[in-house]
């Protein structure tokens, strides 16, 4: 540790929060009206649709709600890593993972509804419609059948309820005890955070592969990818990056940290970004070329559907999604570059909506076409119900993530590593 | 003592004592900003930036690196179609011969293992390692580089070096203590 550059905290308290007229907390309020607005102008947008094609509109609710919940589970995976690896150079920016991981929550008046859980509910009602070809199932289809004991109604729900309680869960353990180590500043704190992060990342990757399963993969029922979860979980940890750096900018720019987040723990930030680009076209390839090489229908009829009606998205996934961030972030002056960092962060945002579109939408507009017995096309109307739903869902994530924000201290301020996170240098 | 050509050739340079890793990045920064140019800081750990301290400008370890490693993945993907559509055509499970898709493993290794090797290779060279003697060593005291004391060397063959003035300057600077170095 050279000790040459040791940023001090701006307040003798330790306490920084949002001012009480802080924009930010405009912004918040702002954002649950626009996130209701949008639910409100998706659900309208449901009356272009009849019961054949309603799918559509589930689908384009289903893509908004698993991008947020992407980010979501993006920042819990990276507080659990945190405390599981014993990071130090990440405390500083480990509460902003936290009040994204509060996303799953929002406080209105004095009751903090579970919103992640009640924005499932849309998805409950349209079950029936969205996954129809598995819930009511081709008496002679042969490969349903085999599928049944796993993917019935039943079965599903249940496994939603764990998927939520295990989420809740861990993401109530960690907010709780970080928070409360704010005043406390107990130790014993941290060390209850670290003996549960190793469960924790189980459970994490259990329900994140499982749940990726039933409401993406079982869209497309007969086709089946086992690395499907992994695909899943690379995209989400570049929403998280994408995220973390963007929301750690913004708060840098209101001049509250002073200098407290610095251009190195950007560059680390920027270097797990470049790195889980490389990961998600890795596991992207790895699941396209083992069904290009077995060749089997059931496995390829997924990707031709790709290629054939989505040919356009597919071949901006690869360009836009590896090529070109990956040798725009290679160099480590793009990474320390605040303007630059965060075009890419924008960017890989943006690509990984069309990503999850990408996987969602193809297999809905497939599997209405089959059920019509003709071919079924994405038109632009359709894409008023993604927007609408795009907007609501993201508003009330914002509004969440704000309101976070606003009641509480923006870094750990009593965790025992912060000192050395602040003094943290890339070699 | 009139610094002459011939007897510039005895000498490796002065050598510098410091105590502590802050008088080292400060006298670093003074020789740096001396305009020294043949010069260098020695010691028994890594000091963060310390390159930065001493004007280090950015290594050119990543572009040798980068080059390999494009070299590499363009080597592997024409080997592959040289052997499958030129010099073997073969058709396997009824796919095209050139079946880049089959290709990409062995592109993205040898990818990886020529900007490896471009990276380990890259930094050693701009290292000049291996080197088997070095006149640092003759000095006693420098031992102790490897254990508790910080130095900086710098080197005859510097246009502004003077054996007096140099050694002064170092003095100056916080030096606890220096000697000339023999080549």
């Amino acid at each position: 540790m050279s000790g040459h550059h040791t940023p001090v905290l701006p307040l003798a308290s330790e306490k920084i929060t949002l001012p009480a007229n802080h924009p930010w907390r405009r912004v918040a309020d702002l954002a649950l009206f626009a996130g209701l607005g949008g639910l409100a102008v998706g659900a309208l947008s449901a009356l272009m649709f009849d019961k054949k094609t309603i799918a559509v509109y589930y689908g384009s609710y289903m893509f908004a709600f698993l991008f947020f919940l992407s980010v979501i589970l993006g920042g819990m995976f990276f507080v659990l890593v945190h405390h599981a690896t014993r990071a130090a150079w990440s405390t500083v920016v480990r509460r902003l993972a936290e009040f994204v991981m509060g996303g799953l929550y929002l406080r209105v008046g004095g009751i903090v509804l579970p919103l992640m859980a009640l924005l499932f509910i849309p998805i409950l009602i349209g079950l029936p419609s969205l996954f129809h070809e598995w819930v009511h199932p081709d008496p002679k289809d042969i490969f349903l059948k085999a599928k049944a004991p796993y993917l019935n109604v039943n079965f599903f729900l249940i496994r939603v309820v764990f998927y939520f309680v295990v989420w809740y869960g861990l993401s109530w353990f960690y907010l709780k005890r970080s928070i409360a180590q704010d005043t406390t500043g107990d130790v014993a704190l941290s060390r209850q955070q670290r003996g549960l992060s190793p469960i924790g990342i189980v459970l994490f990757a259990m329900t994140v592969t499982f749940a990726s399963f039933d409401w993406i993969m079982s869209l497309a029922p007969h086709w089946f990818s086992t690395i499907f979860g992994v695909y899943f979980f690379a995209g989400a940890l570049i929403a998280i990056y994408s995220t973390l750096a963007l929301f750690g900018h913004g708060l840098r720019r209101t001049g509250l940290l002073g200098d407290l987040i610095t251009d190195e723990h950007y560059q680390d930030i920027g270097k797990l970004l470049f790195g889980f680009v490389v990961f998600w076209s890795y596991i992207g390839f790895s699941q396209y070329f083992l069904q290009w090489y077995g060749n089997i229908p059931e496995e390829t009829t997924w990707y031709a559907e790709r290629f054939k009606n989505w040919g356009g998205l597919t071949a901006l996934l690869v360009f836009g999604h590896f090529v070109l961030p990956f040798f725009f972030l290679m160099s480590r002056h793009i990474k320390r570059n605040a303007t630059a960092l965060m075009i890419a962060c924008v960017w890989m945002l943006a690509l990984h909506a069309v990503d999850l579109f990408w996987l969602i939408m193809p297999s809905v507009y497939h599997q209405i076409g089959h059920a019509m017995h003709k071919e079924f096309h994405f038109s632009v109307l359709h894409l008023l119900p993604v927007l609408a739903n795009f907007v609501g869902i993201g508003g009330l994530f914002i509004a969440s993530v704000l309101r976070w924000a606003g009641e509480n201290n923006l870094i750990p301020a009593k965790d025992p590593r912060l000192k050395e996170s602040l003094a943290f240098e890339n070699v | 003592m009139k610094w002459q050509k011939e007897e510039q050739q005895k000498w490796f340079g002065v050598l510098a004592e410091f105590d502590s890793t802050a008088e080292l990045y400060h006298a670093c920064e003074e020789v740096r900003d001396a305009g020294f140019r043949k010069w260098d800081a020695h010691t028994p750990f890594p000091v963060h930036g310390l390159e930065k301290a001493m004007g280090i400008p950015a290594s050119k370890v990543p572009w040798i690196a980068l080059v390999c490693g494009m070299t590499g993945a363009a080597l592997g993907m024409l080997m592959q179609w040289w052997t499958s559509v030129v010099d073997y055509p073969l058709v396997i499970s009824a796919k095209p011969l050139f079946s880049w898709q089959a290709f990409v493993p062995v592109t993205f290794e040898l990818g990886v293992l020529f900007g490896a090797v471009g990276a380990i290779g890259g930094m050693l060279a701009l290292n000049k390692l291996p080197m088997h003697y070095h006149p640092l060593f003759n000095s006693a005291r420098f031992e102790r580089v490897s254990d508790d004391k910080f130095f900086i060397s710098i080197e005859a063959v510097d246009p502004q070096f003077d054996p007096e003035k140099t050694t002064a300057f170092l003095k100056k600077i916080g030096a606890k203590h220096t000697e000339m170095i023999e080549l």
